[in-house]
C-alpha cells in the first residue's frame, strides 16, 4: 500500500469529524514536533486523541486498558516521529501504531481480560433504534441500555483481534474500508471479507437481540 | 438484488452505534495530552533511548521490520548451527592420506628408539593404555627423578 495515496485521501467525516483537519497546518506540526518542539506535539495529540482512546477502548472494553495503551502509542510514535517521512497522513501512522500495540496486547492478554465499561452518554436513551431494540425486538422487555451494552460488548470480545478491529473501525468509527486496509497493512478484500465474516458472527452471538 | 436475511446486516449495525454512546469519565480528555508531553519529558531527561527501544518504536511503526529482524536473526542461528556442526565433522575426520600415520603427536614422534617395543609406544591417539601416548620420562627412569632440598630458613638478602 503506497503512503501517497494515503496522503491523497480526501477528508473523511468520521463521526461528524474530518479524519484529517488541515494537511498543511498539520505537516507543520509534525515538522516542529520532529525537530523536538512538544507543544506542537500537544496539538497533534490533542487531535486525534479521542479517536484513538475510542478505537482502543472498543478492542479492549477496558476504560484502564485503553487509557495505558492510549498514552504508550502516543508515546511511542513520538519516540518514532524521526523515521515518520510525511508520505502518509500523521493519523494513519499514529492509528497503525496504536493498532499494533494494541493487538499485541490482547495477545498476551488473551483469556485473562476483563470488561472495564464506560457509562453511556444521555444521547443514548434518546436514540430511536436503540431504544426500539429495548423495548420492542428484545425476548425480555425489561433489558435496559446497560445490560445490552454488556451483551454487545461480551460479543465483540468474542472475536478474534483482526475481526473485532475491523468491525470496529467500520461500523462504528466510520472509516472507509480503504483507510481500514492502511491502517492494517492489507489490500481491500481482505478487509471486506473480514468485516463479512465479524458481522457474521456478531449477528450469531447477538441473534436473540436483533430479531 | 435483496441481500439473503443472514446478510442483512443494518439491526446488527443499528445495535453497534451503541457503542458510539460510551464515553470515558467527564474531564478524561481535558489533560490527556499533558500526561503524555510530561511522560515524554521525563523519559527524554532520565536517559536517552536505548538502541533497543528505539527499535521497539520502528518495529510498533512497521511490523514487517519485526519479521525481517526476526528473519535475520533466525537466518545467523542457523548458519551459526549449520558451520559449528561442519566444524564438528572436520574434526572429527582429520584428512588421511598416502599411508601417512594417524600419530601427530609431537611426544610420540619423539619417542626413544629404544622403547619400540614398549606397549605404551606408538598407539593411536586418543586410545586408551596400552596404545596411549608415551608416558614421561620419570615415569619411565624413576631412578633418574632428581630431587633438591629447599632451605626456608635461609633469607637471600
Amino acid at each position: 500500500m503506497s503512503e501517497t495515496a494515503a496522503a491523497n485521501l480526501p477528508a473523511t467525516p468520521v463521526t461528524g469529524k474530518p479524519l484529517v483537519n488541515d494537511p498543511i497546518e498539520e505537516r507543520v506540526l509534525v515538522k516542529r514536533a520532529q525537530e523536538g518542539d512538544l507543544s506542537a506535539y500537544d496539538e497533534l495529540v490533542r487531535r486525534y486523541q479521542e479517536r484513538i482512546y475510542a478505537t482502543l477502548y472498543q478492542m479492549t472494553s477496558n476504560h484502564e486498558d485503553a487509557n495505558d495503551l492510549a498514552q504508550e502509542s502516543f508515546i511511542k510514535a513520538y519516540q518514532a516521529l524521526k523515521s515518520f517521512k510525511g508520505n502518509s497522513s500523521f493519523f494513519t501512522w499514529v492509528y497503525r501504531i496504536a493498532v499494533n500495540k494494541t493487538i499485541n496486547f490482547l495477545k498476551q492478554r488473551k483469556n485473562r481480560g476483563h470488561m472495564s465499561l464506560n457509562d453511556l452518554d444521555f444521547q443514548a436513551e434518546h436514540d430511536p433504534d436503540l431504544v426500539a431494540l429495548v423495548s420492542d425486538k428484545t425476548p425480555r422487555r425489561d433489558l435496559n441500555l446497560a445490560e445490552l451494552q454488556e451483551k454487545l460488548n461480551a460479543a465483540m470480545q468474542k472475536l478474534s483481534e483482526d475481526h473485532r478491529l475491523v468491525v470496529t473501525l467500520h461500523d462504528i468509527q466510520d472509516l472507509s474500508h480503504e483507510e481500514i486496509s492502511k491502517i492494517m497493512d492489507c489490500n481491500v478484500g481482505t478487509v471486506r471479507s473480514r468485516l463479512y465474516y465479524a458481522r457474521q458472527q456478531l449477528q450469531a452471538y447477538l441473534s436473540d437481540y436483533l430479531k | 438484488m435483496n441481500p439473503a436475511p443472514e446478510d442483512n446486516f443494518e439491526p446488527l449495525q443499528k445495535l453497534l452505534a451503541l457503542k458510539r454512546h460510551e464515553t470515558p469519565p467527564p474531564g478524561y480528555f481535558n489533560d490527556f495530552s499533558a500526561k503524555i508531553c510530561a511522560r515524554i519529558e521525563a523519559a527524554e531527561t532520565a536517559q536517552p533511548a536505548s538502541w533497543w527501544h528505539r527499535l521497539q518504536g520502528a518495529f510498533d511503526a512497521k511490523p514487517i521490520l519485526a519479521c525481517a529482524y526476526g528473519l535475520a536473526v533466525g537466518g545467523l542461528t542457523l548458519f551459526a548451527v549449520y558451520s559449528a556442526s561442519n566444524l564438528g565433522l572436520d574434526n572429527a575426520n582429520p584428512p588421511v592420506g598416502n599411508g601417512a600415520s594417524l600419530v601427530t603427536s609431537p611426544a610420540l614422534q619423539s619417542a626413544p628408539a629404544e622403547f619400540a617395543g614398549h606397549p605404551f609406544v606408538g598407539n593411536e591417539p586418543g586410545t586408551n593404555a596400552p596404545h596411549g601416548p608415551v608416558p614421561p620420562n620419570f615415569l619411565l627412569y624413576p631412578g633418574e627423578l632428581k630431587t633438591e632440598r629447599v632451605d626456608f630458613k635461609s633469607n637471600p638478602k
